[in-house]
């Protein structure tokens, strides 16, 4: 066969003959390729950078978080509707009447049955079929019962055994605090709404799954928390203060440091981070708590106060006997008594009525504190507030579902709590829940038990295999327990979309190679073409076959190699075209999401990789593709036809 | 064969008369004239006939190609029987389609015959398969061909190394094989020149340079003045009646031009793919 250097000179003159097709058919092909290595550059980037970043945040942990699915998501319409259930309950309300007249007639007090809240409503408007009702707490305890299926609220133990053939390296658990039997509510500039106590109090059960953040705070281990704690952060033990993250658009507010504007650079961006981190170090909010009784107080006192002013110029108006007046706003106290002028039956009624209330489980007593938290941390904000609150939409949505994943909103450090000296005056305030159902219900889809894994693949094992997988009844699948979601970041969603754009990537690069084979083979079949009474005189001259092949195929080596370097630079050039418009907001969208405050990592766009090595090769075999036909019908053909031809 | 043949054919010379109305003698002084003025410009040898030599070098006996257009079956070759001497001048002439091009071509191993043998220093080129006919090719035979085929993007020495490709001859032999050919030619000066820079007779004293760069024993060809005017034509045959007397190369060649015929040391005729 003749030499190397032979054939790369005689290829040479294949490139320079029809040089508009050459060109066009390097660009074309090249444009095809550019969009893969454009995809491959920006993707690979966005992987290096998040791996980056993982080393710094949470991103580089692989923690599961479980929540009890043990009751929850049944088949809520047979639930609802079930005749059995419904008559269940209706017994107990008809029981509970029966035990309440009883106790009304003991005591001599009016009771009235048309008080007690009715455990069916419309379940079905179109159909007006009946089904238990969420306001009635008989018709709640029946289907909990139920959907327990008589079996306790599953346990830490439960799903440690369940995380067990996994092997996670460590184990969490989070408890919820929620206020008990009333609600708490933020002293805006250390003054009390009061007016807002009259929705409260009428609807405290649905109060706790408001998406205000300060009615829920989770109780939770500083592992996983202490990401996003603030360096010396000055809170010492003591009862005055709860130590508590927030997150940062709370921070922002607390310490009245506005976000910078959306047309703000990065670096303003960073610094601001930097500054609000220094800023709510220390700060401190307020917060009053009131159960029922004094939220009804109160309202009583509002009522009264309206009542009274518009009886003013009424001669015949008689005030009722007991009056409230409305505490200090500041104080966060309980409606002082203005006015009691109650003779004796009355007061006997009130008391023989109290004692009615606490046979049947209702509390009687106003019961208010205050209480002041103090930041210690910053929480990322919600994966949902990038949507509205970002300075580069878009990638900043895109961003945040890819690195973050939900977290907490409102978090005390556990190991922090447990230093206060005194905590009874939180008894009711931030009461821990136990119940696995008020869990579920108001810690966004956080669960309480975590499971962190070494690695990525343990984690989507455990995720894939053991996550309740609902049917088409929207029923769990009964060997599950438990509803499996990533926590902190999104390092296993990150590894399965890297996959997933690499698997994109493949089959794009086989498109493109199958197009640019087709273009590349109609290039070379005319050149070769072209070539054919060249081709004859070379064989006359001495030529083989292997000769001729050896020069179209550097031939086609060469193309390849403008196709190849033209694609590499271009998708380089947009793909750094793409970093530089992007990286600086990407990586302040990263910081803020993951909460790191080393603002020294950098998130890129632009990344490459071994896989781009793989789209080369596929330059060059969709070139040797488009080659081989017209290749071997060349030298198959008699040279002496192509020469007379001629 | 001492006898110059006419011009034309019996059958192209009625055409001709046809032309002056069946005028003879009208005919007849047009054609003294054109004839005058064709040996004015003959290229006549200014030496005797050569005595052929006693070694054959490619021997053809019974050689016959068929070609086979759709349903039609042409016998362009019909048993021919050569023998060429070493270092003969060979002159192949006859009318388009005679066959002579084919023949050349059969010599040269560029094509399979139907049927007979063609052997070249008792080489059989009808057995050797295509390693061995592209290397018999390279260095034995050396192509002439009527347009040159010069490859238009290589200057002139490239284009006639393209010769010593396939022996992948080193680099010093190889230059020094440039060196002499462009000397032999007369083309020293326009070595890094590109085929469109040069004259048709420049090009055509490239291709022989070429066709002589591995010092074949054979050069075979096609119609080299085809393409010439009668000045280049004459340096060309020239230049091969030279390389004939320097290398004892054999050369056969292929024309219609009667003058050029005259000057090879044997001219056959063909006529219907046989030799008249």
């Amino acid at each position: 066969m003749i030499r190397l250097t032979d054939a790369l000179t005689l290829a040479f003159t294949k490139l320079r003959t029809r040089k508009i097709r050459t060109v066009l058919t390097i660009v074309i092909a090249a444009l095809l390729f550019s969009g893969v290595f454009v995809i491959l550059f920006v993707s690979q980037g966005f992987f290096q950078g998040a791996e980056k970043f993982s080393k710094e945040s949470f991103a580089g942990r692989f923690i599961i978080t479980g929540s009890d699915m043990n009751y929850a998501y049944a088949d809520q319409t047979a639930l609802m509707t079930d005749p059995t259930l419904i008559k269940k309950a209706e017994d107990k309300r008809a029981q509970l009447i029966a035990d309440k007249k009883r106790e009304a007639a003991r005591l001599g007090i009016y009771y009235d049955p048309s008080t007690e809240p009715q455990v069916t409503s419309i379940y079905d408007p179109t159909t007006n079929q009946k089904g238990l009702s969420y306001d009635s707490s008989i018709a709640q305890a029946v289907l909990s019962e139920a959907t327990g299926g008589g079996h306790k609220s599953l346990t830490f133990d439960d799903f440690k055994a369940q995380a067990a053939a996994y092997h996670p390296s460590a184990y969490y658990a989070t408890q919820t605090m929620i206020a008990k039997n009333g609600s708490i509510q933020e002293m805006k500039n250390g003054k009390e709404d009061l007016s807002q106590s009259t929705s409260s109090a009428k609807n405290t059960m649905a109060q706790s799954s408001v998406s205000d953040d300060i009615q829920t705070a989770t109780l939770a281990p500083n592992a996983l928390v202490k990401l996003y704690m603030i360096p010396d952060h000055g809170w010492t033990p003591s009862s005055a203060t709860v130590p508590v993250l927030v997150v940062q658009k709370r921070a922002a507010k607390l310490v009245n440091f506005p976000e910078p504007a959306r047309s703000a650079s990065a670096h303003e961006r960073l610094t601001y981070m930097q500054q609000l981190r220094e800023k709510a170090k220390g700060a401190t909010f307020s917060v009053c708590y009131r159960n029922t009784v004094s939220q009804q107080h109160i309202i009583a006192a509002q009522q009264v106060a309206k009542e009274i002013a518009a009886h003013k110029n009424d001669a015949t108006y008689q005030k009722p006997s007991l009056i409230y007046g409305l505490p200090d706003p500041t104080s966060c106290a309980a409606a002082p008594v203005v006015s009691d002028t109650r003779s004796f039956d009355e007061k006997q009624l009130t008391a023989k009525q109290e004692e009615f209330a606490q046979i049947f489980g209702e509390i009687t007593t106003s019961i208010e504190h205050k209480i002041t938290f103090q930041v210690v941390g910053i929480l990322p904000n919600s994966t949902m507030d990038a949507v509205d609150g970002g300075f580069l939409p878009g990638i900043d949505q895109m961003l945040s579902l890819a690195l973050a994943s939900q977290t907490f909103r409102f978090a005390v450090p556990s190991e922090l709590y447990q230093q206060i000296p005194d905590r009874t005056a939180y008894a009711d305030a931030l009461n821990v829940a136990s119940d696995g159902t008020a869990q579920t219900m108001v810690t966004w889809g956080l669960g309480q038990y975590y499971a962190e894994f070494p690695d990525a693949t343990s984690a989507r094992q455990f995720t894939s295999k053991e996550s309740c997988q609902f049917d088409m009844t929207g029923t769990c699948h009964p060997t599950s327990k438990f509803m499996l979601s990533s926590f902190g970041s999104n390092s296993i969603g990150l590894d399965e979309a890297k996959k997933v754009v690499m698997n994109i990537v493949f089959w794009l690069t086989v498109v493109v190679s199958a197009l640019a084979a087709l273009i590349a083979g109609l290039t070379i079949g005319r050149t070769i073409a072209d070539g054919r009474r060249e081709t004859a005189v070379f064989r006359a001259i001495g030529f083989k076959r292997l000769d001729i092949s050896s020069v179209y195929s550097m031939y086609t080596f060469l193309l390849c190699t403008c196709i190849a370097l033209v694609a590499v630079l271009l998708g380089y050039l947009v793909a750094a075209l793409i970093d530089s418009r992007l990286w600086v907001s990407a990586t302040v969208q990263a910081q803020i999401m993951l909460g790191i405050s080393n603002t020294s990592t950098q998130f890129h766009f632009l990344g490459v990789s071994i896989e781009s090595l793989w789209v080369i090769a596929a330059v060059f075999v969709s070139g040797i593709a488009g080659m081989i036909t017209p290749l071997i019908r060349n030298v198959r053909r008699n040279p002496i036809r192509d020469m007379r031809d001629e | 064969m001492s006898k110059q043949p006419r011009a034309m054919s019996d059958e192209a010379l009625h055409v001709f008369l046809g032309l002056f109305d069946g005028d003879f003698a009208a005919a007849r002084a047009a054609l003294d004239q054109y004839e005058q003025k064709q040996a004015q410009n003959a290229v006549r040898s200014s030496r005797p006939k050569r005595q052929l030599s006693d070694e054959v070098v490619i021997r053809v006996e019974q050689l016959t190609k068929t070609y086979q257009i759709g349903r039609q079956r042409l016998d362009v070759l019909k048993g021919i029987d050569l023998e060429v001497h070493k270092g003969e001048f060979l002159a192949l002439t006859g009318p388009s389609g005679s066959g002579k091009s084919t023949l050349l071509q059969l010599m040269g191993g560029l094509d399979k015959p139907s049927s007979g043998s063609i052997k070249v220093h008792d080489r059989d080129l009808t057995t050797m398969n295509d390693h061995q006919i592209s290397d018999f090719r390279n260095r034995t035979i050396g192509f002439v061909f009527q347009f040159f085929y010069l490859q238009p993007f290589l200057r002139l020495d490239k284009n006639l190394e393209v010769a010593d490709m396939p022996l992948r001859g080193k680099k010093t032999q190889r230059r020094a094989r440039l060196a002499e050919l462009v000397q032999a030619v007369g083309l020293e000066d326009r070595q890094k020149h590109f085929p469109r820079e040069l004259s048709g007779g420049q090009m055509q004293r490239a291709a022989i340079a070429r066709a002589l760069f591995n010092n074949p024993a054979v050069i075979l060809a096609d119609e080299p003045t085809g393409n010439l005017d009668s000045e280049n034509g004459r340096a060309i045959i020239e230049l091969f009646e030279k390389i004939r007397d320097e290398f004892g190369t054999t050369i056969v060649i292929v024309t219609h031009d009667a003058n050029i015929a005259a000057r090879a040391d044997r001219e056959i005729r063909l006529t219907d793919g046989g030799i008249a």
